[in-house]
């Protein structure tokens, strides 16, 4: 069995930091609206 | 409460798009969470910046701390754990989050914290209390504490009869038509002594 470079947390430039970018981008907007639309 | 307990669940799970995007971003933010548990625990007040690469792939040009993005990404995970109303019933993803929660405590015990200058490294004799990774860990647990204690709360008789009006409730793996029992039971789990405790 060959090991996952992104087992174990790795890959934190890759995967990781790319994502949390994404999110701080993204992730805010969507959940505003979530709580907006489906609980007003 | 914001929400009408005969109507929110169905308004929550509509076939909106965006409800749809929203459970998925839930999704993603468990997944990532899961994986990068040691990550997000060694950078929660690092000022170090993202590196430049990760910045342009993003399809942004906003260079940002990893700290603010660590505490951005703890911020939203808090959201869904904290979701108005009551879980089972009006929401089915606060429950999604409540594993990460357990991991990242045990991360900031065992984490080598990154330090001001970019470099990481152990901090002697365990986590530093007085530093600032550790107060702002402590404010995450304060108000997860709050949510969890709000979240826990056992429905009031007139919400309990609202349950009971013939809605089927879908478990994992499992539709029963006892939707009344089953949400019961899903809630009394959620707040389980040996669940949520740990926290307290």
């Amino acid at each position: 069995m060959t090991k996952s470079t992104l087992s174990d947390g790795s890959g934190s430039k890759t995967l990781t930091e790319p994502l949390l970018i994404w999110l701080e981008r993204w992730g805010a907007g969507i959940i505003e609206n979530t709580l907006n639309s489906a609980y007003s | 409460m914001r929400h009408s307990p005969s109507t929110s669940r169905t308004n929550f799970f509509s076939a909106s798009s965006v409800d749809q995007i929203s459970h998925s971003l839930c999704k993603l933010l468990v997944s990532l969470g899961d994986h990068s548990t040691p990550y997000l625990a060694s950078n929660i007040s690092s000022i170090a910046q993202v590196p430049s690469s990760a910045v342009s792939s993003s399809g942004t040009t906003l260079s940002q701390t990893k700290g603010h993005l660590v505490q951005t990404f703890l911020k939203m995970l808090m959201a869904y754990t904290a979701l108005p109303g009551y879980y089972g019933e009006d929401e089915e993803e606060s429950e999604m989050t409540l594993g990460f929660w357990y991991l990242f405590q045990e991360a900031l015990w065992s984490t080598n914290y990154y330090f001001e200058d970019g470099e990481d490294g152990v901090v002697p004799g365990g986590p530093d209390v007085e530093g600032s990774q550790w107060i702002i860990a402590k404010a995450v647990y304060r108000e997860l504490v709050q949510v969890l204690r709000r979240k826990v709360v056992w429905p009031p008789q007139a919400v309990l009869g609202g349950w009971a009006k013939g809605k089927s409730c879908i478990s994992p793996g499992q539709v029963t038509n006892d939707g009344f029992a089953d949400q019961k039971e899903k809630f009394r789990w959620y707040f389980a002594p040996d669940h949520s405790s740990y926290f307290f």
